[in-house]
């Protein structure tokens, strides 16, 4: 076949390489396959959306952004219900065939050149002409419209204010001469569609779409999604390789008013084959992309598309998805935050990041004149004085390796032996050519004096000297950066850093010697005018001229730089220490967003901030001033004249306390509905009756009765954001969220735990490979009270989500399949340092969580021993001498002791509120009976003085709270510690010593109380309080209950709205009425057929909105029978009827 | 068997007698044992007693109930801190830190349950007047206990708090000891002759209350550790050629035999010796019986006899008699740590006889059995040995 001319080496094209290859892109027949489609289109769907509504956020009043805070009514959709059949696989066009059998290489694909050149041409018509007829491409178009607008029909009245973007795949009978040839079973045909939302394309754009290496996210590396220009087209490949159908796309950017359409395959020569030409057709969206195409692949599963949906919408929950599988189930996954993440900006490449390589690539495509503002244009972190050092650099560097030094008036070869001729070049202004006025023109002398000679060579040896010592320092240098690699220990870098610093020291000043050394040389030849011989003719010439152009590199344009420059400037360009890149690039989706959305999206129950909700106010302490002022008030309002004696009496009963706990009680109890409300109230009715005698610990009990029951079932969420970093010149944020919930249950596999995700996109495949999976394996969940899987990743019923965003990640990507990151000792460093914040916390809440499970079976534990208990006690004071003997009850004494369960013991001191005088003064010793004790008189006294301290209560003593007067037992003070009585002391400002004993302190207390008791009855303060803050502050504590109460509602914490809040388009109905209902019935004639661009230009339309509405009018008037509508090529046109 | 006769016939136990008549010159120690005042008293109660201080703790019992729902219990505590060696009565004395039993809480709600049942249990012997072991007692409430080790625990616990000696629970331990030799005692209506049960002996009863010391014309008491050594010494018929009363309780001194010994060494007021191994469990038992249990601590006045002499089998003695390399054990780690843990108690410090023994069995590490000398045929044992120690008084 081949000829000499040719020669062997053929030149193959990227798109012949990858066409054969779509595994490298991923897709190879498998359930992965059917993740690569979806994957490649969907991020491609969620970048679009992103960009059109970042594009439209910078414009000053977009009318057309999404506007975000309209609730979705997404409940009753669906797409599915009038779903038409798959209209089976048609007999390929011979088109489709020969296209197919080419690329499947059954037919011979290496062409003579001639026919080469035909297929060109053919080429090359049919983009222009369209080959089949009119007809039967307006039926084709009609056909595709169709398709689109049965997708779409549910959501089309959100079509352009909600971001969206709906999937649907279906599965039909693959035709049996596909599938033949194919060794795996199972094969289905698929058709896979997608809608977005998104900007859209323009018309240019449009036609390279589907091309290898067409993309608008490649020439600058930004954090998007996508990246190259691989993934569609390779999808586009491997759909037509396998069913030999076209693929159908239809966009339709905002400018624009008509989309376009097309239908077409692609080839290895990266070019489109049409079957249908980009052709303008109304669609009922103001812009977005639909794409169709079909492929066949082994029978579709669950758990491999539906899992890569679902995980994309935890972490884009700015976005709506749709997804629709091919048993014909319907997933909705809400959009679930009102405002789009922040823009991420174009990164620059930082100087670090940057080889030979890229410099020279860049240098070369240059057009820019200067090189220093080349350097600031297209890097970060490079200011116009880092550039100028940067070039100074090189320019020194240059000198040195071209032996050419630049003086200030001119420029002097440097000579390496005494014996060798020495130039002076400089520009004289000397009159020649044509011109008559003196122009600069660069004479070469050559220097003949024998004491210049001398001068030169001295400084020249020394500088010479100098260069040599640079040298060996930098060979040394070398040297000591290879052991850096090399040694081991954190002691040994650090000392070989040092050195190496103290060597650029050097350097710095060897540096400086030798300007110096040129400094004297300029002196040297400063004004010198004998000892030089002009040179006129010298064959050397343009020679010279050369070097001084090539070592004059500040002067040098980018574009035309020499070997020997970029390599100076390279070299330079390393040599520098830049400031770590901004970080600005890269976008995380932040911590509440994820949290709130994992909260959503799996159900978790989480009671809002318990936090917020502090300890008892002393507002609430003092419930009874509350309470008692407000009746104060309410005499007064009635009475204003009353007087103070009355208002002294006034007496807060129980029963009101209780009531007004009830209250705020209520408030919460109404909004949970998982609580049983009889249990509820039960328990609420319990703590309140049985707090009776401590109103003032009321609240403390139904504070912590919340607290208890409202965290007990509490799930666990936490995300972390990290602050952004960098790696090999680019930006990235590390986030995590956790998710431990009982619901979810322990997965058997551990890959089902963790969620790699790269730029928000879900990474489902080569999890073991990726560094994502190496940190959360690196991090020690057992200290965070989880178990692990063998292969260490966290084991429990949680869910686990890393991102990784930003720039940077497109560097590390392992394969052309973007499923993995590659290693990186910084990024594993950071991904376990944010799962391990998140792991702190989550000990926390285990150990909460455990502890109250302790308290529970504590209680439990408990309440089982009561009765045995109570039985061991009854059975002996009912046998033998026991004082008790006569009315002992067994079941009284068990509902005592099952009442004391949960009640702490009391802690602080507790004021009995009680009308009784102190026990003190009235103790009644009771009768012992003794006459079994015989003559132990030792004993007898022993026991007397025991059984005095008993004081029989023959039943609990019911106090009626009278918070008038306050006393205290010796009984009760015994039960406190010495140091808790003196504080007591202190408070009320009794005198003791500071060593008093426990005796004494407990006398001195009851005696200063028994006088208080007496002096309060007298002189009882009335302390008049504003009745309404104290009214407005228990209000404000309902709120905040009532705040924690709203746990599972849907309402996310606040999150930044957008920028600008945009009218709805709807609202423009009003701002705009030239376009009337009258207007356009008056611009639509009887006769004639009339396109929208007619009616634009007649309604002298300049919007694009308008003309939406106009769209959207006329469709109006068409149902209410007004108006007719026709198709013509393609698109609408109207008349009147 | 050999018919080699040992020199034994001159032994005349001087020092022995010596002792013996130390002893009786000095009379019966009358007086009362003062305990330091830090110290717990625990008394020897009857029932009546008994039963009044029981009903009185279950009274406060009741009134705490009443008065809050949330019972207690005080009783002192038995930890080790609380553990005191009063070195004037060389005993092992229960200080008096006090501890209070919540049943509210998780960690002592099962206690309290245990220790009440068991006082309702005693309440019932005490009621009935009868006695019941302690195996008995777990079997009562198998559900409850789980494990003897935790009803014996409680059983030690209610004696403790009522400040009552175990016995007067009429909680009592499984027969255990053997006794023989020159005495004779009255087991309610039945008089026994300790010289004439044959090589078997009398099994030492736990309900001591019902044992009466009639008479005895022994010079001392020997306490041996082993059944079989004991055997040996009845078959030789010991206490025929040197008057004496022999014990053993088959390893550490139950509570009866112990209470035994002590009512022996009250009543008959003689010179009392340990035969045990030469190992440090062999010196651990020999202080058992010295200065009480740090276990039972607080019964420690009725159940120590501070008197007692450890007359072998000591480490020196090894030497001295010639044991044969072959019947000498090297000591093991444990034993080591034992011998260690032993020089730190401040009794052994304080008899230095003791302590060099101790030193010296550390530092040759090594320990032997009472059947060592075995070696030198079966009766070297009670033909030479004994009487020799006996004689010259070598003991510590």
């Amino acid at each position: 076949m081949t000829t000499n001319d040719e020669g062997k080496i053929k030149q193959g094209t990227i798109a012949q390489f990858m066409r054969k290859r779509t595994q490298l892109v991923g897709f190879e027949f498998g359930h992965w396959k059917h993740t690569q489609y979806c994957a490649e289109f969907l991020d491609n769907a969620l970048d679009a959306i992103e960009s059109f509504q970042w594009m439209e956020l910078n414009k000053k009043d977009s009318k057309i952004m999404f506007s975000l805070d309209q609730d979705l009514f997404l409940g009753s959709l669906t797409i599915l219900k009038n779903e038409k059949q798959l209209e089976k696989s048609l007999p390929l066009s011979n088109e489709g065939k020969r296209t197919l059998m080419l690329e499947l290489g059954i037919e011979q694909f290496e062409l003579k050149e001639s026919e080469t050149h035909l297929i060109e041409e053919k080429e090359e018509k049919s983009q222009k002409v369209v080959d089949k007829k009119h007809e039967e491409v307006e039926e084709e178009v009609k056909k595709i419209i169709n398709d689109l607008e049965e997708l779409i029909k549910p959501v089309e009245y959100i079509i352009d204010l909600e971001p969206i973007a709906i999937i649907r795949l279906s599965e039909s009978e693959a035709a049996s001469f596909l599938t033949s040839e194919l060794s795996q079973k199972n094969i289905m045909n698929y058709a896979f569609e997608i809608f977005d939302n998104g900007t859209g394309m323009l018309k240019v754009d449009f036609k390279k779409f589907g091309k290898y290496l067409a993309s608008s996210k490649s020439i600058e590396l930004k954090q998007t999604r996508g990246s190259q220009g691989f993934g569609a087209p390779s999808a586009f490949s491997d759909a037509q390789n396998t069913t030999g159908r076209p693929i159908i796309a239809i966009s339709k950017s905002a400018e624009n008013i008509y989309a376009t359409v097309s239908e077409f395959f692609t080839t290895s020569k990266n070019e489109k084959k049409y079957i249908v030409y980009p052709t303008d057709v109304d669609c009922p969206f103001l812009h977005g992309t639909y794409i169709k195409l079909n492929y066949l692949n082994v029978k579709y599963i669950r758990g491999y598309v539906d899992k890569f949906i679902e995980e994309t919408a935890y972490m884009n929950p700015h976005i709506t998805l749709i997804y629709i599988d091919p048993n014909g189930e319907e997933t909705i996954y809400k959009r679930l935050v009102s405002s789009f993440p922040k823009e991420p900006k174009f990164a620059k490449p930082h100087p670090s990041s940057i080889n030979i390589g890229d410099l020279q690539d860049l240098l070369a495509k240059s057009e820019i004149n200067s090189l220093s503002s080349f350097l600031k244009e297209n890097f970060v972190r490079i200011s116009s004085k880092i550039a100028q050092k940067i070039i100074d650099l090189a320019s020194k560097d240059l000198q040195d390796n071209l032996n050419f030094l630049i003086l200030k008036n001119g420029f002097i070869n440097k000579i390496s032996k005494k014996s060798d001729l020495i130039y002076l070049l400089c520009y004289e202004k000397r009159i020649f050519g044509k011109s008559k006025k003196p122009r600069d023109k660069l004479i070469i002398y050559k220097v003949d004096s024998e004491d210049l000679k001398n001068k030169y060579w001295e400084l020249i040896l020394n500088y010479n000297q100098f260069k040599e010592n640079h040298k060996k320092i930098n060979n040394d240098i070398k040297k000591f950066n290879y052991r850096v690699e090399k040694s081991k220990t954190l002691k040994e870098i650090k000392f070989i850093e040092k050195e190496i610093k103290n060597l650029l020291i050097k350097i710095d000043e060897i540096r400086k010697e030798k300007e110096i050394i040129k400094i004297k040389l300029e002196k040297v030849f400063e004004n010198v005018n004998e000892g030089l011989i002009e040179l006129k003719k010298i064959k050397k010439r343009t020679d010279f001229e050369d070097l001084v152009n090539e070592v004059e590199i500040s002067k040098a344009k980018p574009i035309d730089l020499t070997k020997n420059q970029y390599n100076s400037l390279f070299l330079a360009f390393k040599s520098i220490k830049y400031m770590t890149p901004p970080t600005d690039t890269a976008i995380p989706v932040g911590d509440t967003v994820l949290e709130n959305t994992l909260i959503k999206e799996i159900g978790l129950k989480i009671s809002e901030n318990i936090e917020d909700f502090a300890a008892p106010v002393d507002d609430i302490y003092k419930i009874i001033d509350i309470i008692r002022d407000e009746k104060k008030n309410a005499i007064i309002r009635e009475d204003p004249t009353v007087n103070d004696l009355i208002l002294n009496k006034i007496s807060v009963s129980s029963e009101e306390i209780i009531d007004l706990n009830s209250k705020i009680l209520t408030n919460i109890d109404l909004m949970d509905k998982n609580v049983n409300i009889n249990e509820f109230k039960q328990s609420v009715e319990k703590i309140l009756t049985f707090s009776e005698e401590e109103l003032k610990d009321n609240y403390n009990d139904v504070f912590e009765f919340f607290l208890i029951n409202y965290t007990k079932d509490d799930d666990f969420v936490s995300a972390e954001t990290r602050p952004p970093t960098s790696g090999k010149g680019l930006a990235y944020v590390v986030e995590a969220v956790l998710a431990y919930s009982k619901n979810l249950g322990t997965p058997k596999r551990a890959r089902d735990v963790l969620s790699r995700f790269v730029n928000r996109t879900p990474k489902l495949r080569d999890t073991a490979d990726c560094a994502i999976t190496k940190a959360v394996q690196s991090v020690n969940w057992k200290n965070y009270k989880l178990e692990t899987y063998d292969n260490n990743l966290p084991k429990g019923p949680i869910k686990l989500l890393v991102n990784v965003s930003g720039p940077f990640v497109h560097l590390m990507f392992k394969s052309q399949s973007k499923s993995a990151l590659a290693d990186d000792e910084n990024l594993i460093k950071e991904i376990k340092f944010c799962l391990e914040a998140i792991g702190r916390k989550l000990r926390i809440f285990l150990n909460r969580k455990a502890n109250m499970y302790k308290s529970e079976k504590r209680a439990s534990l408990i309440e089982k021993h009561i009765p045995q208990f109570i039985k061991s006690v009854y059975n002996i004071a009912s046998r033998g001498e026991s004082i008790y003997k006569a009315r002992v009850n067994e079941k009284e004494l068990i509902d005592l002791m099952k009442k004391a369960i949960g009640q702490k013991p009391p802690s602080f001191i507790k004021r009995e509120i009680s009308q009784e005088p102190p026990e003190i003064a009235s103790p009644k010793p009771i009768e012992i009976k003794e006459e079994y004790v015989k003559k132990e008189d030792l004993q007898k006294k022993e026991f007397a003085v025991k059984k005095e301290k008993i004081i029989p209560k023959k039943e609990p003593v019911v106090k009626k709270p009278e918070p008038d007067k306050e006393f205290i037992s010796v009984k009760t003070l015994n039960n406190y510690t010495v140091k808790e009585l003196k504080e007591y002391c202190n408070e009320k400002k009794i005198k003791i010593h500071s060593k008093i004993t426990k005796v004494n302190v407990i006398k001195k207390i009851s005696e200063s109380f028994e006088k208080k008791s007496k002096l309060e009855i007298v002189k009882e303060p009335i302390r008049p309080l504003p009745v309404t803050s104290r009214a407005i502050s228990v209000k404000k504590q309902q709120l905040k209950i009532a705040k924690i109460k709203a746990p599972a509602s849907t309402k996310p914490k606040p999150s930044p709205k957008p920028r600008v809040t945009p009218p709805k388009p709807k609202t423009t109905q009003t701002q705009l009425p030239i376009i009337t209902t009258e207007r356009i019935l008056e611009v639509l004639s009887k006769e004639e057929w009339q396109a929208i661009t007619h009616l634009i230009f007649k309604l002298k339309i300049k919007d694009m909105m308008d003309a939406r509405f106009l769209q959207i009018k006329l469709k109006e008037l068409l149902r209410k029978g007004l108006v007719l509508e026709n198709t013509i090529k393609t698109k609408k046109h109207w008349k009147l009827k | 068997m050999s018919q080699k006769k040992p020199p034994s016939l001159n032994y005349d136990l001087k020092a022995t007698k010596k002792l013996f008549n130390e002893y009786l010159e000095k009379g019966r120690d009358k007086t009362e044992i003062k305990l330091p005042p830090d110290t717990v008293k625990i008394d020897d109660l009857d029932r009546n007693k008994t039963l009044a201080r029981l009903y009185k703790l279950v009274d406060d019992v009741i009134e705490k109930i009443y008065n809050t729902g949330r019972p207690s219990i005080k009783l002192p505590s038995r930890a080790t801190s609380n553990i005191k060696w009063d070195e004037e009565n060389d005993l092992l004395l229960l200080g008096n830190q006090l501890q209070e039993k919540q049943f509210h809480t998780l960690t002592s709600v099962t206690d309290v349950t245990r220790l009440m049942r068991v006082l309702e249990i005693v309440d019932e012997l005490l009621v009935k007047d009868i006695h019941a072991t302690k195996r008995e007692i777990f079997y009562s409430d198998v559900n409850l206990f789980v494990e003897q080790k935790n009803s014996d625990k409680s059983i030690e616990d209610v004696a403790t708090m009522l400040y009552a000696t175990r016995n007067s629970t009429h909680i009592v331990a499984a027969p255990k000891g053997t006794c023989v030799g020159r005495l004779r005692i009255r087991d309610k209506n039945d008089i026994i002759d300790l010289e004439g049960l044959g090589s078997g002996g009398w099994t030492i009863s736990p309900m001591l209350d019902n044992i009466e010391i009639i008479e005895s014309d022994a010079e001392f008491i020997l306490v041996i550790e082993k059944d079989a050594a004991l055997m040996r010494l009845a078959e030789a018929r010991f206490w025929r050629k040197y008057p004496c009363i022999l014990i053993t309780a088959q390893g550490v001194g139950n509570v009866a035999v112990r209470m035994f010994l002590k009512r022996l060494s009250r009543e008959l007021n003689l010179p009392i010796f340990s035969l045990v191994d030469s190992d440090p469990y062999g010196h651990y038992i020999h202080s058992v019986y010295l200065r009480g249990s740090k276990r039972l601590s607080y019964e420690s006045p009725f159940l120590a006899t501070p008197n007692i002499k450890l007359l072998g089998v000591l480490t020196k003695d090894l030497d001295a008699y010639k044991i044969p390399n072959e019947v000498r054990i090297p000591m093991n780690k444990q034993d080591k740590k034992r011998v260690k843990d032993m020089l730190n108690e401040d009794f052994v410090k304080k008899n230095k006889k003791w302590e060099e023994d101790l030193k010296l069995a550390l530092k040759l590490e090594i320990k032997a059995e009472i059947q060592a000398f075995s070696a030198h045929g079966f009766e070297f044992l009670t033909e030479k040995y004994l009487p020799e120690k006996l004689t010259t008084g070598d003991w510590i």
